[in-house]
């Protein structure tokens, strides 16, 4: 009996954005597409799919770790959306990843290194996965690592709570970052500063922390609210 | 001399019902009771309907209003009220990138903000014939039953919340109401049988065998 993997519904459905580069107040996360960057060791290829699972990913004030795991991106026969469920598991399909080009990529999930997170060059990310996208490459990661599939619904409960920091995350650094590289200030230093500023913020009240209470899904809303307050505040006293 | 029933619907139209008299056989009995019970089923539907036809209206008049505002502020507001982006998107019926682009000040087109005005009206709506109501944006992300995953953004983008109106008032049960949404919903919502999410001791959530 074979697996049967989800699939999305439709291309849009699989990004969250892609093909401009993406605005680089999106942390970078699980599911991310960069060019210029590759795996050693492997085949020739041009971009990198980051895997690393986002709980993993952050250190200390928010930065990423060192070095992050990643999958190759090459190109290949299409996939169609239908095929996604039984076959091609070895693959995580990357449907019309880039804007005017014909070509079909997908995630060779069986091509597996690490990459610098240094190295990472933001204006180099073509490719961002949405909520339900990450969690299809969670699925088909498993499927073809273990032959084990784990419901999209079960890997939300694992991974939901770090998917909602990072959109929060991104919602400050657009709204706080943006304003102050507006001005001429350095890119990659306020991006880091205002990383900080929101890892203290979110992280701060141990068990009580907004971090903290996101595991519990009938207090999520509120904390979305409370940093969207904070960051009216923030520019309000700027 | 049998004894009559008369009814006013909300509407204001009246309809009499004439009761049996018991003093007559029973097959004549049974005639007139099945025949009164059939019409008080029918007057139960052509009710059931008037209501629904009414608080369609309702919503269909808040809306009207709620989109005279700038559709990017109805964006805000949703995101004010603790929704995800995600959670947004489904409720107006598109995809995450629609809304990130919205976000962003790209043009809302008329029938998406009709739809963003429909969101908040239905949020409106909900919470005051459901009193109380505590928090519909975390409501709405939530589970509605302990045996499926199926949310109430499940329901809504299904029908724009005719049925979780319905049961927030009282007039269905959960299960009415999913029934309603989906014959199928205890298998095709069916919460993981094999795999939960624990924590462990550092508090990160963890995928475990049941």
């Amino acid at each position: 009996m074979p697996l049967e993997l989800d699939s999305p519904s439709s291309v849009e459905d699989l990004y969250l954005d892609r093909g401009r580069p993406v605005e680089p107040w999106r942390p970078v996360m699980q599911g991310d597409v960069f060019a210029g960057v590759t795996l050693h060791g492997l085949e020739p290829h041009d971009m990198v799919l980051v895997l690393s699972h986002p709980c993993s990913m952050r250190g200390a004030n928010g930065a990423l770790v060192p070095r992050l795991q990643a999958v190759a991106v090459r190109p290949r026969q299409p996939i169609p959306l239908q095929d996604w469920v039984s076959r091609c598991i070895r693959w995580m399909p990357l449907p019309e990843l880039i804007e005017g080009d014909q070509q079909f990529y997908a995630g060779a999930l069986n091509d597996i290194g690490t990459i610098e997170s240094a190295n990472l060059d933001l204006s180099n990310r073509l490719a961002c996965l949405s909520e339900r996208g990450i969690l299809l490459f969670q699925q088909r990661f498993a499927a073809n690592l273990a032959r084990v599939k784990v419901k999209l619904t079960t890997l939300e409960r694992a991974s939901g709570a770090v998917l909602i920091e990072a959109e929060l995350q991104e919602e400050w650094l657009g709204a706080l970052a943006q304003r102050r590289c507006a001005t001429g200030e350095d890119q990659d230093a306020v991006l880091a500063e205002e990383t900080a500023a929101f890892d203290e913020f979110f992280g701060a009240g141990g068990v009580e922390s907004y971090r903290a209470q996101l595991a519990d899904t009938a207090r999520r809303a509120a904390v979305r609210r409370a940093v969207r307050q904070e960051v009216e505040r923030r520019i309000a006293d700027a | 001399m049998d004894k009559e029933l008369e009814v006013t619907t909300g509407g204001g139209v009246a309809s009499t019902y004439r009761l049996p008299n018991e003093s007559r056989t029973a097959g004549s009995l049974l005639n007139d009771w099945s025949a009164l019970r059939d019409r008080t089923s029918d007057l139960h539907t052509e009710v059931a309907d008037g209501h629904q036809a009414a608080r369609e209206e309702e919503l269909n008049q808040r809306t009207l209003a709620i989109a005279l505002r700038d559709p990017h502020d109805l964006v805000q507001e949703l995101g004010d009220r603790g929704l995800s982006w995600a959670t947004v998107a489904r409720l107006v019926g598109v995809s995450s990138t629609a809304v990130r682009k919205w976000r962003r000040g790209e043009p809302i087109t008329g029938e998406n903000r009709r739809n963003l005005a429909a969101a908040i009206a239905f949020l409106d709506l909900i919470r005051e014939v459901s009193n109380p109501l505590d928090d519909p944006g975390s409501w709405l992300e939530m589970p509605l039953t302990d045996v499926a995953t199926v949310t109430a953004v499940d329901l809504y983008a299904a029908d724009g919340g005719k049925l979780l109106l319905d049961w927030a008032s009282g007039r269905r049960t959960p299960t009415q109401m999913l029934d309603s949404f989906d014959a199928e919903w205890r298998s095709r919502y069916a919460a993981d049988s094999q795999f939960e999410v624990v924590s462990d001791d550092e508090g990160r959530a963890m995928i475990v065998e049941r």
